[in-house]
């Protein structure tokens, strides 16, 4: 019973080794991912590609094969990586992350013309093609700085293939996405009286403000050098978080 | 008469955050109570009915390629589900669309799918519709939602996009829908009836806020069934605030 016991505990709490491979949501400086699976990538038609148990691979060349991806609003996309498998060594798989503008199609409706190609190819992030390889195969790709804008833009992966496949020999196991949160740059005018632009926590302070997590201390203020109580810790925290519960 | 996305919105609440957003658009917001956004693009969009009527998708669009249900007897529908944070109020879905088709128009419903208690079918609620008449090119509109909080735990949430109803085939390039996005404003839990804390009582002021960290696993008090909410707050406190606040992880 001990080692039962031990055991359910310790899948609880997973060692740092195993931590490695948990995603990580928090913080300013490490890189967290979107894993977005082979199974959630459709063909734009559906006898360009197939969905198989774990993976999606192509059936025709130049098809293209797409999935949906939620990013956090704010966040720089810094890398996406393409995990597959490739046989051929004809052709290759390619790997874009998609932005389309939402705010073009607000701003400028084109009454009588065709529509607009609200897609901005290839300015997110640059493809990158692989070939030849005899087996599953890893490779990062460099994103350009993007910061994720989900007010203005959807995004979506891409996949594409060049060359002439045949059944099975090019699969999608995922394609990871990561990106790093960033505060928001400052404004150009102070909020609050007594944090002005040149306050070394202006930044910090604005962000809170802007996002809703505070209103100040009253009078026009944010009072930054009030001690806090835990009273108003909770305060900052519940809003900030937008905490729920059933 | 359809009014345009913008002058619709005007007046309301919702318009000035909008408004100061794109103002911004390289800040938009993460967390916080400001206003907060989900963009589904058309790819997402499935055929209801992939047997009778085919769903054609490019990175930018999808429409309705055909009806091969005998005399179109089925409507031809695609439907994607809409990824909201739980809790969250729900404010508008807002769509993105292609018409230059005299005859028809698309229409959008939005649906609450939750699980029913006990068992049995899947509870499904209409959270709002509509079918804008258009047909001069590129529009765009929104389905207001009213007092909506999202309930993801319990719940999923999805549009659903007719293209061509029941006798009528679908019109290649003549409808297309483009986008989506979904306006949402995380909230703070209503406080519950019964205080956790003995120095937090029902009406202290800072009792909805304290219960939610409690609830959450943030806090477990200062000890003896209090929280010390006057108690000034030290550095190290609030290293173990954020981080079980935020769950930190790390490599």
């Amino acid at each position: 019973m001990c080692c039962l016991a031990a055991t359910a505990l310790s899948a609880l709490t997973p060692s740092r080794a195993s931590l490695a491979a948990e995603p990580r949501t928090y913080g300013t400086s490490l890189v967290s991912y979107v894993r977005v699976p082979g199974v959630a990538f459709t063909p734009e038609r559906s006898e360009y590609g197939y969905l198989s148990s774990g993976y999606a691979w192509y059936r025709w060349t130049d098809g293209r094969l797409g999935a949906p991806i939620q990013l956090p609003s704010g966040a720089r996309v810094v890398s996406m990586k393409m995990e597959f498998y490739d046989i051929s060594a004809e052709n290759s798989l390619h790997a874009t992350l998609r932005s389309c503008v939402v705010s073009d199609c607000i701003d400028h409706p084109a009454a009588g013309a065709g529509p607009p190609d609200c897609v901005t190819p290839g300015s997110l992030c640059s493809g990158a093609a692989f070939a030849g390889g005899l087996a599953s195969e890893t490779a990062d790709l460099t994103a350009d700085d993007i910061t994720v804008d989900n007010l203005t833009h959807t995004y979506l992966v891409e996949v594409t293939m060049s060359g002439n496949g045949s059944i099975g020999s090019h699969r999608i196991g995922s394609v990871v996405v990561g990106y790093i949160l960033q505060v928001s740059p400052a404004p150009a005018t102070a909020t609050f009286g007594d944090v002005p632009a040149s306050h070394p926590f202006f930044q910090f302070v604005e962000a809170l403000a802007a996002s809703g997590v505070t209103g100040g201390c009253g009078g026009g203020n944010y009072c930054p050098d009030a001690p806090l109580t835990r009273g108003q810790m909770a305060v900052f925290l519940a809003k900030a978080l937008g905490l729920q519960w059933p | 008469m359809r009014e345009s996305f913008a002058s619709a919105v005007a007046g309301a609440a919702l318009a000035s955050a909008v408004l100061a957003q794109s103002q911004r658009p390289d800040a938009p917001e993460t967390w916080g109570t400001a206003t907060g956004y989900t963009t589904v693009p058309a790819f997402a969009l499935q055929a209801e009915r992939p047997e009778f009527s085919t769903i054609v998708r490019d990175m930018s669009r999808a429409r309705c390629n055909e009806n091969t249900s005998p005399d179109d007897e089925v409507d031809a529908r695609a439907i994607a589900q809409l990824p909201v944070p739980d809790g969250a109020l729900l404010t508008q879905l807002a769509y993105w669309a292609y018409d230059t088709d005299p005859d028809l128009d698309l229409s959008y419903d939005v649906y609450e799918t939750c699980q029913t208690p006990g068992g049995g079918l899947p509870f499904v609620t209409p959270l709002g519709h509509a079918s804008p008449s258009f047909s001069a090119g590129q529009y765009d509109g929104f389905i207001p939602f009213s007092h909506l909080t999202a309930d993801a735990t319990n719940c999923a949430y999805s549009v659903r996009v007719t293209f061509a109803p029941a006798g009528h085939e679908c019109v290649a390039g003549g409808l297309e829908v483009e986008k989506f996005r979904v306006a949402w404003v995380r909230q703070v839990s209503p406080p519950p009836a019964n205080p956790t804390f003995g120095d937090v009582p029902v009406g202290h002021p800072f009792f909805q806020f304290v219960e939610a960290l409690a609830k959450s696993g943030i806090t477990g008090g200062c000890g003896n069934g209090n929280y010390c909410p006057d108690a000034p707050l030290t550095r190290g406190q609030m290293a173990v605030f954020l981080a079980k606040a935020l769950g930190l992880q790390w490599p």
